[in-house]
């Protein structure tokens, strides 16, 4: 949240039973060493909470598309929207797997997201669609700085996943520049 | 990696390309009382607030899950959160059409909150689902009343969307619930 630290909405859950805190990591099920599991439980929260903030920009132009009554364009947005929705949640799970604890809480995603939320108005289409083209530009760039640190500790699962999910950004990405580049887009709601 | 404080960091595109303020009502096309429009827009941004916090509640949840016996509740909680993210953006499209700004960040979220968030500890699974069983029977009740007031309001596409996004809350909610009668679970 904004501004909010702790953030009101914050609350323990009352009457359970903590099994992992936030920020610890611990012995992981693929037998990993613990320091290099921390520090690439680091870097795939920064890609996971970018992927979660990107999720929602492109799902809020989504819905600006819509309103516009740009078809192609919204039904683009649409799957590109769930496609971060999974990359989000891949890289939440990878980090599971290596025994840390994603970011879930508001305050938590803002501190790692490198990509920004919008301001909570509605702008024209095509100032949308370049802000979320300079967030798929920062998200690219965050998951390219976490691959030499898979290749250090010698995580292939999450060079891999890294590598993988690349591919698809810059698709997205690709596509986002063609709509911006065509006479097509006319200035929504 | 890390940024700072998050308020200044806003995207904030210039003023010539902003069309509509946060929290303004325009004009619809829907030929609905603009009175009665900003009023369902309020009930459709208090859903989509509660939307929001279920749906990444779900989605910890999901991504946390350990021990025997848990992929059949992750795939439940993912199910459950995809038809979450359908009836978001259902409701989300129909406040647009009703010239409304739907909730789209944190402001919005807590500006209409009637859930909580859980801290970012991972929890005992029991106590996990309690806390989506809790999430789920508050929305029912903020959509029965949703339906009540869209329906004296006359607007009948609303009516029409709560309703089958109460339908699938109920049955969710007791897709989960089934979970939390058997024993074994941890």
């Amino acid at each position: 949240m904004p501004g909010n630290q702790q953030g009101r909405l914050v609350h323990d859950l009352e009457g359970a039973t903590v099994r992992q805190e936030w920020g610890t990591v611990r012995e992981n099920p693929i037998r990993f060493d613990a320091e290099e599991a921390a520090r690439m439980v680091e870097e795939l929260n920064a890609v996971h909470a970018g992927a979660f903030n990107l999720f929602y920009l492109v799902r809020k132009h989504y819905w600006t598309a819509e309103g516009a009554e740009q078809g192609d364009v919204a039904a683009f947005l649409e799957d590109a929207y769930q496609r971060l929705r999974e990359i989000s949640d891949a890289f939440a799970q990878r980090i599971v797997e290596l025994g840390g604890v994603p970011a879930s809480t508001p305050p938590q995603l803002q501190k790692y997201s490198p990509v920004h939320l919008e301001a909570e108005n509605l702008y024209s289409l095509r100032a949308s669609l370049e802000g979320d083209l300079e967030a798929y530009a920062t998200l690219v760039a965050c998951l390219r700085d976490a691959v030499p640190v898979a290749k250090e500790t010698g995580d292939e699962g999450s060079r891999e996943l890294l590598e993988d999910r690349l591919k698809e950004l810059e698709a997205d990405a690709d596509t986002i520049d063609d709509y911006l580049d065509s006479d097509t887009l006319v200035g929504g709601r | 990696m890390m940024s700072q404080n998050p308020d200044s960091h806003l995207r904030r595109p210039p003023e010539s390309e902003l069309r509509q303020r946060w929290d303004t009502v325009e004009e619809n096309q829907l030929r609905i009382d603009p009175d009665d429009a900003a009023e369902i827009i309020d009930l459709l941004n208090r859903e989509l607030s509660g939307l929001y916090i279920l749906f990444n509640q779900l989605r910890k949840h999901y991504w946390t899950l350990e021990g025997a016996e848990t992929g059949q509740v992750e795939a439940t909680l993912q199910e459950n959160a995809d038809r979450v993210s359908e009836l978001t953006d259902e409701l989300a499209i129909r406040a647009h059409a009703l010239g409304g700004v739907p909730v789209n960040g944190p402001m919005g979220v807590r500006q209409h909150a009637t859930l909580r968030i859980e801290t970012g500890d991972v929890y005992d699974l029991r106590s996990a689902l309690e806390n989506d069983l809790n999430a789920y029977a508050t929305l029912a009740v903020q959509f029965r009343e949703g339906v009540e007031r869209a329906n004296e309001l006359g607007d009948e596409r609303t009516v029409e969307l709560l309703r089958s996004g109460l339908l699938a809350l109920e049955r969710d909610a007791h897709a989960i619930e089934r979970y939390l009668e058997d024993d074994s679970l941890a």
